[in-house]
């Protein structure tokens, strides 16, 4: 199945990125070298809510279907979600600390990230503390929609509510996000790319995985 | 009249453990289905299920009147249930709950002495809940019923807690039942199997 | 309109049931009231800036509001009411009632709540009509965003702090908006500076509240 060539694809993808991360020249003058972390950085963000908006998608569609799959499914974005949300805080606070000086300055996106990762973690913890197939899978997808529609707020609104410090809200980029060279923005969109097929790698063969378990169980 | 229910490939799974699985069943108007089996067979989550405060797993339920499917929505309007895991609010008086559940449905509250008369609870009308034994609160059910006059009455251990006397209401609310509607017990008194005019045996 | 006399039933019936029993209202003037106390006490006399007052009192609210907004349901779930309620009633009268219920203990906890505040912090100086636009918009913001967490965790089966992990990252944005807004007012702004904090938050309640009601339906039924 196509499934197979893609880890190639993959494996070939990433590794030219990573190399070409490191080969050329620095994105950012100003910071330096370690500015390169944004070719990793940014994509865990971006996959962090991707995740996050096909699970509260799959949610949607659950409490509209009431297919146990898709609930399988919602539940496995998630936790996707929550290992590239991990990725990126984690990587956010090791290049605040060079950049800004300090690990954590609740800076509005990383207040977003985190507050993203106690998402997650009631997400799971309510799915924990339930029994009940279709109570799990009912209240898990409510409360992700819920969750959900509060993360508009948290990346639009609250930076204009507290001062941020992010490349792309300050000054030095206040249009777009701060001016790349094209070289540098091939190797920025082609890691984005790689990380996307990569999500939806992990995606596809996850969803197999559970809805065979959900087939064998005769719960499907 | 015309009421009926039926249900077709009920299953219910919790967690990894199957209840019961592909179960079907129908009562047509003035009927009484009985579902019988030893404790933990899974009556008590049929039952819910039937009146809609459970979900299946698989499978669907239908009420009808008069060959009109009656709508989720609208189905509060045409049913009751006495169950032990039922209860009324304790911190108000028999007749503000009374009051209360009719109210929710649109409608008043007329008779209350004679209804509470009839349960065997005269003169208790604005007595807390509170207060009231574990056979009064049985009786207390059954006086809803009697004011609602549900098409499609639900009855969970009907006589838990109920002395003969208490019993006896129970069989003349399911006459009355059997001329409005139909009525679904869940018991595991071999002595009740008798009310039904249909069974359906649950077991392990 | 009887969804209108259905909500007002049960708005009543809350009403009536909390002052028969206090099982809420105790619970929420204890919390608010200790912490405040205990934040005042060993600050000793003297004032803070408008952003610690401003942190203090939301803070206060929130921790309080997790104490006591759960209750409703919970108490519905442990003395088995909760079934005749879900057989009877319709989802978004239960909803609506609840959280008009809610958010009537809320006004009666910033009753006493704020008096005191005042009084102890030493705050002075605010724009008072703002301060109380915000903290109305915030409170309706609060019981938007808790009477979902509030319902589905009397259905959960281990229960424990699962509320507080619920009900906060989903009001973080309020918190956020309250506080800066509150801040602003505290520091005796004048509406213009006001003026994204409120929009913020009546756009929070308006979104929170509209999707709390239409999920609400689903938690209800299952």
């Amino acid at each position: 199945m196509y499934i197979k060539w893609m880890r190639w694809l993959l494996l070939i993808w990433l590794s030219a990125v990573i190399v070409f991360a490191f080969v050329q020249p620095a994105p950012q003058q100003q910071i330096g070298e370690t500015s390169r972390i944004i070719y990793f950085h940014v994509p865990c963000a971006w996959l962090c809510v991707l995740a996050f908006f096909m699970t509260a998608l799959l949610s949607v569609r659950y409490l509209l279907k009431k297919d146990m799959t898709l609930d399988a499914k919602a539940s496995l974005s998630a936790q996707l979600g929550l290992l590239f949300c991990l990725l990126a805080t984690v990587s956010g606070a090791i290049w605040a600390r060079f950049a800004w000086g300090a690990f954590w300055n609740w800076d509005p996106r990383q207040t977003s990230i985190f507050l993203q990762l106690l998402i997650y973690f009631a997400y799971f913890s309510l799915r924990g503390s339930i029994g009940e197939t279709e109570k799990r899978a009912t209240f898990s997808s409510a409360y992700a929609i819920l969750a959900f529609l509060t993360v508009p707020f948290l990346i639009f609104i609250v930076p204009r509510i507290t001062p941020s410090l992010h490349p792309s809200d300050t000054v030095i980029g206040k249009e777009q996000k701060f001016n790349m060279g094209p070289v540098v923005r091939w190797i920025f969109f082609s890691s984005l790319a790689g990380f996307t097929l990569l999500y939806y790698y992990l995606y596809r063969l996850g969803a197999k995985i559970k809805v065979a378990e959900l087939n064998r169980k005769g719960m499907a | 009249m015309g009421a009926s229910l039926s249900a077709s490939g009920l299953s219910k799974f919790y967690g990894d453990l199957k209840v019961f699985s592909k179960l079907d069943f129908s009562v047509a108007a003035g009927e009484v289905l009985v579902i019988a089996g030893p404790n933990g067979s899974g009556k008590s989550t049929l039952l819910k299920i039937a009146a809609g405060l459970l979900t299946p797993s698989f499978g669907r339920i239908e009420f009808r009147n008069s060959m009109e499917v009656i709508p989720k929505e609208r189905r509060r309007r045409h049913l009751y249930m006495v169950s032990p895991d039922l209860s009324f609010y304790e911190e108000l008086t028999a007749r503000e709950n009374l009051n209360f559940f009719l109210a929710l449905l649109g409608r008043k509250l007329d008779n209350v002495t004679e209804t509470l008369s009839r349960v065997g609870l005269g003169g208790r009308e604005d007595d807390e809940v509170a207060g009231f034994s574990l056979g009064m609160r049985q009786r207390l059910k059954y006086a809803l019923a009697f004011l609602l006059e549900p098409q499609f009455l639900f009855l969970d251990e009907p006589t838990a807690n109920l002395d003969t006397a208490g019993a006896k209401i129970v069989i003349e609310l399911l006459a009355e039942q059997k001329k409005r509607g139909l009525a679904v017990v869940a018991t595991n008194d071999p002595n009740e199997y008798t009310w039904g005019d249909k069974k359906l045996e649950l077991g392990r | 309109m009887s969804w209108a006399a259905e909500t007002r039933t049960i708005l009543k019936k809350e009403l009536r049931s909390e002052f028969r029993r206090r099982w809420s209202s105790a619970l929420l003037l204890l919390f608010g009231l200790v912490t405040v106390f205990v934040v005042s006490f060993s600050l000793g006399a003297g004032s803070l800036t408008p952003g610690l007052l401003s942190a203090f009192f939301w803070v206060t609210l929130f921790f309080a509001s997790t104490a006591g907004l759960s209750r409703s349901f919970l108490k519905e779930e442990e003395t088995k009411t909760i079934l005749a309620l879900r057989l009877l009633a319709s989802p978004p009268s239960v909803f609506w009632g609840k959280l008009c219920f809610n958010l009537l203990l809320l006004f009666f906890l910033e009753l006493i709540l704020v008096p005191l505040f005042f009084v102890w912090m030493n705050v002075s100086g605010i724009n008072a009509s703002g301060f109380l636009l915000i903290l109305l918009l915030g409170s309706l913001g609060l019981v938007a965003g808790t009477t979902l967490a509030a319902a589905m965790v009397a259905k959960a089966e281990s229960k424990g702090v699962l509320f507080v992990i619920l009900a906060f990252p989903v009001l973080a944005p309020l918190l956020i908006f309250a506080m800066a807004g509150t801040k602003a007012a505290f520091a005796g702004a004048g509406w213009e500076q006001l003026a994204n904090p409120v929009k913020a938050l009546v756009s929070y309640a308006v979104v929170i509240g509209a999707g709390s009601s239409i999920l609400f339906d689903f938690i209800w039924e299952v």
